[in-house]
This record gives C-alpha cells, structure tokens and sequence, in this order.
C-alpha cells in the first residue's frame, strides 16, 4: 500500500506537470460528455413544393441566415427557388424555440415573407442585418423581387416572435447595388430599427432605412465620393439586455483610392472622418470589421487588416497596442456574420463561436481597459459529433447559448450544396449564469 | 494519504479546466506511442526518367485484415519513356509488437503501349483490393476503362484486370467503391458512368478470375451519380447487404437504387420521397456503416441521414446522430467490436475517433478520442493519410494504429505504426 | 489498486470518462498576459503617412531575429499615384531581463521610383538580404546591416537583372560564412523563362553575384532553394546552405536536387528518385534543420526526410520522424529552442500551437518536449501568417517572440510572453 501511494503520488504529479498528457487526452475535440445532447431536428425551410420539383436555396449556402432572436427564439432564413419549373421563388423564414427550462425543440409557423410567383430565380450577393431589438432582421440584396424577371436590388425587413414571422416588408430601388454577403450595419433607437446595408450607386454610398413593424423607409442617401464600389459598415454585437446602439464604422475609398473611415451615429449621421492609416491600414482599402458594443457606450472595432479600433463618442483611436483580441477573431470577411456566433450573456461579457477550432468561447472584455479574459469554453463537436458539421454550424449556421440559466448550447447547421433543410441541435451547457 | 489522492484523481476527472490537462495540445501526451515507420516507393519503373503517380488521390493503402497490408498506386513515366503499371507493395505489421515487415512488391499489370491514369475508385475487403478507372490498359495508348482485382497473401500479392477497350467511360470522383461479400465471392461497384450515361456497374472477384456482372444503362438526367461506400459490421469481410446508388433522372429527380450484395438493384426510393427536397446538386460525399442488425446507415451532409431497412428507406435526419466522418471513405473506418468501430475525424485537427451506434435508437456514443498527430508529429502527414492514404487499427487487441501517408509528389507511401488507448 | 487504474484510464484517452476537456481555450484566465507588445511600421513616414494608395502585402514583410536581443522588421512597398519603392529594415531590440521592446533608427535598403513587388529575403546573423522585382531598376537585390539598433551597409545589385526575375515570395537559402553571406534567390531568366543556378553574396558593404547566372538544362521557371532553421547557439546553417530543387529538360521533366556548399555554389546534383523519392514533373518546396553534428535534416516532398551527411544524401523517411512545421520554404516560424537539437515552431493551422521538440542527430527520432496552443497567449482568431516570426530571447531564453506580420499596414505586430518551456 506504501509503495502503491507512491507510484500513484508520482503519476498524479506526471499528468499535472504536463501540458497536454494524461487527464483525458490531449486536444481532442471529441471529448464526451462535454456538451451532453438533450435535442435535435430538422426542418425544411421552404413552402415550395420539394416533393415533386428540384427546390434550391440559390447557389450557395452563404445566401442563407440564421438569427437568435433571444429568450429562446431562432430562426433561419433563406431564399429557396424551384430550379427550373414551375415558376416561383420565395423569401422564407423558419421560427423555432428552445424551451429555456427543458431545452425541447419545439417547430414554428415557417412564412414566405415573399414570393415571386411569376420567377424562379433566387438570392444573389446581398447582407443580413440584426438589429439589437433582436426580433428585427434584414436583408439587402440582388434577389427576385415579386413581380421582378431578374435579380434586382432591395431591402427587406421582418420581425420573428412567438415563434412565427410578421411585419415582413419590403422596397426595391434597383439602382442601390449590395456589396458582400455577410453582414452589415444595423442599430435601434427606442422601438426604430436603422439598417445602414453595403451599398454602392456607381460608386460607394451611405444608403439607409429605418424599420419598425411593417414599415421600411429609406431616409437617407449619401454618396461617398469614392473611386471604386466596395465599401462596408460594420455589424455590432449588442451588449447584454441593452438596445443601445452608439453607432457603427464605414470604411472606403476615397476618390483618389485611400482608405477612409466614418465613424456614425445610430441613424448614421456621420460624425467624422479619418484616414485609415491612422488606425495601421496604410493598403488595401477594402477594410471590413465588426464592433462590440461595451456597456459604457464605448465600442472597440476588429478590422480584418489587424487593427483595433476604439470608437468613444464618435471620435476613433487606434488601441491595437493595448486591446485584445477577441476569441474568435479571424481576418475573414466570415468573422462579420456577428449575428450567427455571439451571445450577449452578461455586463460586457458573451458566448462566441470560434470556428477554427470549434469551441464555444465565454469571454468579457473591460470597458476601460480592453483586455479579454477567457472565462471558460464548450467544444462544440462534442454535440455535434462530426467537425464538419461543428464548422457548418459557423459560418453557415449558428452557435449559441439559451436557457433560464444559459445552460443550454444551440447549434443551427445549414445544410451544403443548396438544400433549404436545417439541422438544430441543442446540448447542456455548463457554462451557465452570467 | 488513500483518500487526498482519491480526491485529487476526482479533480482531475472533473475540472474540465484543471491544469493537469494542459492547454488542448494535439502534440504533447502518451495518448499514442510510436511503433515503427517505413517508407516505400510505389514504382519499379526507372529512376532516369521521371515516375509520375498522378493526382495525389490515385494512391491507396488497404487493411486486409491479422496485420497484413498493402499499398498500391499506377505510376506511369511522366516523360522520356512508355510504361504504366499497377503496383502493389504488401507490407504486414506485427499483432504483437506493431513492427513492419515488408513483403514482396509486384506489377499487377504492366503496359509499354501508354503514360496514363485517370480519375478512378478503390476499394477492398478481406484480402483483395480493387481499383477501377480510365488508365492505359494494358495493349491501349489511351485512358481506357479498366478494373484490377488483386489479393494479398503471405505479405505477397496477385491479380489481374478486366477491360472492354472502351474509352469514353470514367470513374465518377474519387472515392471509395462500394464492396460486398456474396456466397464466398467479392463484388465492387465504382461509381461511374459510360460517355454520359450513369450504369448499374459491377465487377466480381473470385481471388483469381475478374469478371463484370452488371453492366446496365440507368435513367438519368445528368451524368453525375455516386454509389456509396459502405462499412463492413464487426466480424465480417465486407459489408453483406449492398448499399444506395444515387442518380438523378428528369426534372433533376434524385433516386436511390437500393441495391443487394451483388449489387442487383431491389428496389427504387426518390429522395424527395422522404422529406428531403429535390435538389439539382448531388451529394457527392455519402457514406453508409452495416449494423449489427443488417440495417444500414447513410450520412450526408447534404441531406442528412437515412435508414435502410430491407430494400425499404427512411429519413431519421431528425434522431440519428451525426457520425465523426461522413466522406465517402469507407477506409477510414475499422470495425472493432459490434457496432463499433475507430475512424478518422473529418477535417483538421484530424482525430481518431472510437464510437458506437445505437442499432435501434440510431445515437452515438463517443467512446474516446486522440489526435493523430501525436503519432506523425505533423498535421500535413494527418491530412495526407486522411485525404489520400489510409489510417487503420489492427494487432492482437486492436491496439495499434496505421497510418499511411502517399507522398503527394508520388508515387510513395509513409507508413508510422503507433500504440493507441482507445 | 484501483487508483492506478483511474489513472490508467485518465490517461488512456479523452472521453473514456477521464478529465480535461482540452480545447483551445480551455485554460482559465490564468493565461499568461503579455510581457510585452508593440506594432513595429518599416517604412519611411512617407508610407505611413501617405495619402496615396500604398501598393504591398504581407507576404513581402518579415521579422527576423540578429541574437543577442536584436531584431528587426523587414518590408517592401510602394506608393501607387506617387512614384516611389523600398525595401527598408526597422530594427528593435528586446530587453534580455524585462522584455521591454525598444524601437531603433530604420533605414531604406533601396529606394526606387516606380514599383517593387515579388521577391524573398533572408537573413543570416546581423544581415539582411532580399531579392525583388523594380519598375525603375529593373529585377534586383538590395542588403543591410542590423547593428546597434540601427541600419549600415546599405547595398544594392542590379546587373544581370533579365536573369533576376523573381518567381516566389518565400523564404530561401542562405549561409553566412565569415563576414559574408550568401543567399539563393528563387527566380528565371526573362528571355528564356527559366531557372538559371545563380547566388547573390553580401560582405557587409556590397552585393555580387558569386555563382552565375548559369543554364542548367530547366525546363521551367520556377526553382526552389530551401532555406536551414540554424542549430541552437547559431544564427546560420554552417555545413550547407541548403538544396537547389529544380526540374531539367532533358530527360524531360526530372526534378533534380542540387545539395549548396558554404561559399556561394553547389557541390552536387542528386536524382531523388535513386533515393527511393517519389518523383513528380516539378520542383518542390522543403525546409532543413541543422544538428548539432552538421548534419542536415530536410523536410520536403509532403512526406519524404533526407539526410545530408556531408554533402552526401539519403533518403531517412523510413526511420526519421517529423515535425510540427509545415513543409513549406518557410521559416520564420520556426527558430532554435534553447538546447542542443532542440527547436520551437509554430504548428499549422488550424491549431497554432507552440511547440518545442528535440531530434536525435543520430538516429533523428524527435521527441516533443512540450506544447501549448497560442491562444493561451494572444486570445485567439490568430492569422498567424506561414511568413512570421517565432524564436526565444532572454538572458536565460526566458522569453518567446511571436511576430505576426500586418496584412493592411507595413509592418509587424511584435508580441512578447514568457517561455511556456522549461529549458
């Protein structure tokens, strides 16, 4: 027994010394009971006839959406088309809960929010926007309007609650072109919704909406004397049960090429202008970023060309000497599809999904300081059981957490090669509180 | 000092965060431990002039089962001189200690009238492998559809081929074929299609005699159709039950053909048919697993998963689970207990995964896990073994993993033998 | 009894009902904060400054490390709308007690007036090469002196510039001997469209060619020369400065391997095929590491190891082990570890791990020493570019840097932590 203790003391010291041994295996991603299942389904996210028609989602996974809506509310949205008969495309949006006590799955009231009835054809380049009244959603794009023989450009916004789909509206003005397909600006005041999309008229342009149920009204036009189309604002993750929204960053070209910013209010009043040198971007003037909005009013900006952006008031400083970066960060234009992998879960503290390696990252960032402290994270193919399915739930999904307690992680994996079905998978989170 | 040690081994069990287990390295820990390593070349033509294998993929290793192996590629000289061959080097890793032993190399078939290879399917169970493409047959200058059958024994190989001169009929993709065991003799069917037309495909392997059985025009669309591989259960040498030929007819209509071990087509099931919407595009990567109950299995991440029951299907999208690797690789994946097998995870960081399925309930349990890496200390030789060669288990207690990585600049074959936990 | 079982099973593999989850991020915030950190620009103000659009990439950066607490960012650039080029060198310094880093006095190496792209460098004790196109100078090279936290010995080369033009931006090989240093470049004939042996040699004032540009019967542009991670306590290879990897016209399309000496030439042309290599129609990357006997290692092929022994080669993929880096012509992410045969590297993605590892210079077996996910440090979404920088600095080697060149501005973002590793 003596000698048993001492070769234990001294495996026990082995495992604890080394990074990586012993204790469970190094690295997998597999780990069981990590994430321990409690629910799953598919849904068909069409009204269209899939039975007996060839029914796509245009081209690419990358033309579809998902949203968590908060309080246990998802959805995702898509723009199925039949692909060559009968003549009839659609925007449609599927609803589902996630009981916030059991984690059950429960389906929703799926709409075409809608349709071209006289038109197969489908989504093209287009954005997606939530703003921080979570329930509202938008898309611009180059879609199949109703009543359009091609792909013309549009906004459309909706609101999903109660698990099902209303004040779905939409305006078509085919002379404002949607650049990108990620994300892009979209902030609220009170109960309005103000949607800045990528846009471009000839050249690089501010064009903006505001939204409330309904209702999409485009108030505002502003060309942004640029030499070249590409320009983009910046989707913001909201702050923990908070709407505000201080504003948001618009990056171009300017007519000679170099690379310009305005910073923006939250109806897109544009407060100043810098030059992006300033902030470490001498080349490549196509900067794309996403902002975080902390719960002094302050918001940092992560740039796909490395720097980091403090935006306190309106007025920007460059804090990439002294910021962290944030769990998940990529130089990807995926990194701005903020609305499918953060969640705001307490005071400048939230989930996101980093989908390089596939874990589920709890993380909260100091208001004044910047700094990151990684609180703790869930492997997400633990749940999901296949690592190509983790990354489908990424860039082509979501991932979250939900539940009374945040105990709850739900995946949305879209599915490849334009099939409109989804999967949901929903497992324990331990991670719980905020 | 019993119950503070209990403790601290309690910690460790459940501190997901604990120190003791490091930062989620897929290079440090004991989970593997080296073995041995070999290297062959796949090729005894001359070294004066360049040997070409073709696309990284047209390389394989195969598990024949007790420790013996084999790799095989169809080099050809890239320039200067005329030859393509098939060549196969057996190599057998010892059940007990996990040492390599090389066996004799061979040339399948040899041909001085052609330099070519083309896009082509592999396959294998029990002893034989098999192969079936559009390469320079033998007697032909050109890419010509040809199979070749061979079987391993004694750490030796043989084998012939079977070809019409047609040309005009490739191999779709470059997946696994679809193997199954009938009454004593091995069937493959390669996915393919003949100048357009996809076909109801099969070859038949006695160890010594190759002959096509089928060989049938199917109604199509599109010249795109994928035949699944399938997974073997524990305890057989080939899957028993056949498996799902995909194709799609008019109106981009996706059928499944439900087909029996000799791949005789049992029945006809649309995709649409079970909830799963029609779509133009095919999945090219599907891959099914044999149960214990002669059920089957099929994933895909296009459209999810479906039961086979009989000649009947179903879509259990909704309750099955996921499997950790649903290319069509059926040689990622080693049967060792019933419903039980150790694949290799999709994508990077690539994985070995042991995990078992549910015969009725359709979930999976997650038995353990261990990065490769920690075997080839290096994540491009994980891949490469995952995308070209092979990762398999073997020895007196499935103890031992093999890993064989095709060089991409071929044609060549790096094989590490590790001890795993799993 | 039954306590060395659970360990036992602890140990056997994640998920067998054992511990540590072991992801990325699963480390508490305990992590280690920064020591130090800094964005270092290599430009002259006019390109950080500029109102025009400023035409560069990341790949045409690197980071290098002189010993002793020198280092230095290099770039190339040039202004689009103005005309003015460079390539220019950014010295800094570590601080080898705290880790504190102090930017020096930076210079232009060359200073064109129309645009500069394509090329590679190298770097070899304090020198700093690189080899680059010019739209005002024609296909070039230019050189510096990274001393004292400063730039001497500008020089630069534009003779035989039609046999200069470059084909790759990767790293390359290159050998100091002496006060000179020698530097391959990867680059074609203009007139004929293919590689010609050819070395570029830097004595500290002056840039010459020392072998070439010679025909070698290629049939292609491209040729690769593969650069030598040094042995702990060198900033060079010494017994070679690598392998030539070519393919000749006749027999056609057969990738020969030159192995280079030490003094600016090659001293054989090896068919890799006799070595039991796999052979394709073009010449392929690799990289090599140095023992601490002057043997070689080199890491090529997507699988294949040889040995050179000498100036003789073999092929040792049968016993030899690999390595965590990728085998790429790259790199700075790669550096020596702090002991004998020992080396840190920078794994590929997607799991950027440091890694520290020891290779046997007799039997070339590694063993890994350690290893840690770079999250723990710098907190994840890491573009840690093939084309960085990783090595340790300190009196006592008690610091790692991790230099992540920009992509949207000219310079580096230099990161200091303390050395996970006990060395």
């Amino acid at each position: 027994m003596f000698d048993e203790s001492i070769l234990t003391i001294n495996e026990l010291a082995k495992i604890k010394a080394s990074a990586g041994s012993g204790g469970g295996g190094a690295g997998s991603q597999f780990s069981a009971n990590e994430v321990p299942f409690i629910a799953k389904a598919s849904f068909v996210a069409t009204s269209l006839d899939y039975v007996n028609y060839s029914v796509n989602n245009q081209s690419s996974e990358s033309y579809t959406h998902s949203f968590n809506h908060g309080g246990g509310q998802f959805s995702f949205a898509n723009g199925p088309t039949y692909s060559s008969s009968p003549s009839r495309s659609e925007f449609y949006v599927k609803p589902f809960t996630v009981n916030q006590t059991t984690g059950a799955i429960t389906e929703g009231s799926g709409s075409a929010i809608w349709t071209n009835t006289s038109y197969n054809g489908g989504f093209s380049t287009g954005t997606w926007g939530q703003s921080p009244i979570r329930s509202h959603c938008f898309h611009h794009g180059h879609n199949y309007f109703p009543g359009y023989s091609a792909n013309t450009y549009g906004s459309t916004g909706w609101v999903v609650s109660g698990n099902s789909v209303s004040g779905a509206t939409y305006t078509i003005n085919n002379s404002y072109g949607a650049v990108s397909n990620e994300e892009s600006y979209a902030g609220s005041n009170g109960s309005t919704s103000y949607w800045i999309p990528n846009t471009y008229n000839g050249n690089a342009y501010k064009h903006a909406y505001s939204f409330t149920p309904g209702s999409l009204s485009n108030y505002s036009n502003t060309s942004l004397s640029s030499n070249t189309s590409t320009n983009y604002t910046t989707p913001i993750v909201p702050q923990f049960n908070s709407t505000t929204v201080s504003g948001g960053l618009h990056f171009y070209q300017n007519s000679s090429g170099a690379g310009r910013i305005n910073v923006f209010d939250v109806s897109g009043n544009t407060q100043n202008t810098y030059n992006t040198y300033d902030f470490g971007v001498t080349y490549d003037a196509n900067t794309q970023g996403m902002g975080i909005q902390l719960s002094n009013g302050r918001q940092l900006f992560y740039t796909n060309s490395g720097s980091i952006i403090l935006n306190n008031g309106g007025g920007l400083s460059d804090v990439t000497n002294t910021a962290d970066f944030i769990p998940g960060y990529t130089t990807a234009s995926s990194f701005t599809k903020v609305a499918q992998i953060f969640t705001p879960v307490g005071v400048d503290k939230w989930f996101v999904y980093d989908r390089s390696v596939n874990e589920l990252v709890k993380f909260s960032i100091n208001p004044t300081t910047y700094k990151v402290t990684i609180i703790g994270s869930k492997l997400i193919t633990s749940l999901t059981k296949n690592a190509r399915k983790s990354y489908d739930g990424g860039y082509f999904g979501g991932a979250w957490v939900t539940g009374s307690n945040n105990q709850f992680i739900v995946v949305v994996a879209a599915r490849p090669n334009t099939t409109p079905i989804f999967d949901v998978i929903v497992g324990q989170n331990s991670l719980v509180g905020a | 000092m019993s119950i503070p040690l209990i403790n601290e081994v309690a910690k460790l069990k459940i501190n997901s965060s604990s120190s003791s287990g490091g930062g989620g390295s897929q290079f440090f820990g004991d989970g593997i431990v080296s073995k041995d390593k070999a290297q062959y070349r796949l090729s005894n033509l001359s070294t004066s002039y360049p040997n070409n294998a073709g696309a990284s993929s047209y390389q394989r290793t195969f598990n024949h089962g007790g420790g013996q192996f084999s790799s095989a590629a169809i080099p050809f000289y890239g320039s200067s001189a005329t030859q393509t061959q098939f060549y196969v080097q057996p190599f057998t890793v010892n059940q007990t200690t996990g040492l390599i032993t090389q066996g004799s190399g061979t040339t399948i078939w040899t041909n001085g009238s052609g330099n070519c290879q083309s896009t082509m399917n592999w396959g294998s169970g029990g002893p034989h492998a098999f192969n079936f493409g559009q390469h320079c047959a033998p007697g032909y200058s050109g890419n010509t559809g040809i199979a070749t059958a061979y079987t391993v024994s004694g750490n030796s190989a043989s084998g012939t081929y079977y070809t019409d001169g047609s040309s005009g009929w490739p191999a779709n993709g470059n997946q696994d074929a679809a193997v199954c065991i009938s009454g004593g003799t091995y069937y493959f069917a390669p996915g393919n299609n003949y100048n357009g037309t996809p076909r109801n495909l099969a070859f038949s392997w006695n160890g010594s005699s190759i002959s096509r059985t089928r060989n049938n025009d199917l109604s199509y669309d599109t010249s795109t159709n994928y035949v699944s591989p399938i997974v073997r259960q524990f305890g057989n040498l080939a899957a028993t039950q056949g498996t799902l030929h995909l194709h799609r007819q008019s109106g981009a209509r996706q059928y499944f053909n439900v087909m029996g071990p000799t791949f005789n087509i049992q029945s006809t099931v649309t995709v649409s048919s079970l909830g799963i919407p029609i779509s133009t595009s095919m999945p090219s990567n599907m891959i099914g697993l044999e149960l214990s109950n002669g059920k089957q299995l099929f994933y895909s991440r296009q459209w999810g998963i479906v039961l086979r029951d009989g000649t009947s299907l179903s879509n259990v999208s909704g309750t099955a689970d996921y499997i950790p690797n649903m290319e069509a690789k059926e040689r990622h994946f080693t049967p060792v207990a019933a419903d039980t097998w150790i694949c290799m995870s999709e994508s990077s960081p690539r994985e070995l995964v042991k995990f078992s399925i549910n015969p009725t309930t359709y979930r999976v349990t997650i038995l353990g896990s261990v990065p490769i890496s920690l075997l080839t200390k290096s994540e491009s030789i994980s891949n490469s073994a995952a995308n070209e060669g092979g990762v398999f288990i073997t020895g007196s207690n499935n103890q031992f993993v093999v890993v064989a990585a095709h060089n991409t600049n071929g044609p060549n074959v790096n094989i590490m033998v590790g001890q795993h936990g799993l | 009894m039954s306590l060395i079982n659970e360990i036992a099973k602890l140990k056997a593999g994640a998920g067998s009902g054992g511990g540590a989850s072991l992801g990325n991020y699963s480390t508490p915030n305990t992590v280690e904060p920064l020591v130090a950190q800094d964005v270092i620009l290599a430009g002259s103000s006019a390109y950080t400054n500029s109102s025009y659009y400023v035409q560069s990439s990341a790949v045409y950066r690197r980071v290098f490390n002189h010993g002793g607490g020198q280092f230095s960012v290099a770039n190339r650039h040039y202004l689009s709308g103005s005309s003015q080029a460079q390539s220019y060198v950014q010295p800094f310094t570590v601080n080898q007690t705290n880790g504190s880093i102090s930017i020096g006095s930076g210079a232009a190496m060359f200073n064109g007036s129309s645009n500069i792209d394509t090329g590679t460098f190298a770097q070899a004790g304090n020198y700093v090469m690189t080899q680059h196109t010019s739209g005002s100078n024609g296909n070039g090279a230019s050189a510096c002196t990274v001393s004292g936290n400063s730039v001497s010995g500008v020089a630069t080369y534009f003779s035989n510039s039609s046999y200069l033009q470059p084909m790759s931006n990767n790293d390359t090989a290159s050998i100091r001997n002496g006060s000179t240093m020698y530097m391959y470049p990867q680059a074609y004939y203009t007139s004929t469209g293919t590689a010609h042996r050819m070395c570029l040699s830097y004595n500290g004032s002056s840039i010459s060619m020392v072998e070439g540009p010679n025909a070698m019967g290629s049939n292609t542009s491209t040729q690769y020369s593969w650069p030598i991670v040094p042995q702990f306590g060198q900033t060079s290879p010494t017994t070679s400065a690598g392998i030539r990897s070519w393919t000749s016209n006749s027999p056609g399309a057969l990738t020969y391997l030159d192995i280079l000496n030490t003094s600016g030439g090659y001293s054989s042309q090896v068919n890799p095929q006799t070595l039991g290599v796999g052979q394709q129609d073009s010449p392929y990357e690799g990289f090599g590491l140095e023992l601490s006997n002057g043997r070689q290692l080199l890491y090529c092929d997507q699988g294949t190891i040889l040995l050179n022994n000498g100036g003789t080669l073999s092929n040792v993929s049968g016993t030899a082990d690999y390595i965590p880096k990728s085998f790429n012509n790259f790199i700075g992410l790669m550096a020596p570890g702090g002991a004998t045969d020992t080396w840190i590297c920078v794994s590929q993605e997607p799991n950027r791990e440091l890694v520290k590892f020891y290779v046997n210079p007799t039997t070339y077996k590694v063993t890994i020493l350690g290893s840690v996910p770079l999250n723990k440090y710098i907190k994840g979404g890491i573009p840690v570019y093939e084309y960085g920088h990783i090595s340790m600095t300190g009196s006592s080697n008690q610091f790692i840097v991790l230099g992540r060149v920009m992509e949207g501005s000219p310079g580096a973002l230099v990161q200091v932590f303390n050395n996970p590793f006990t060395v």
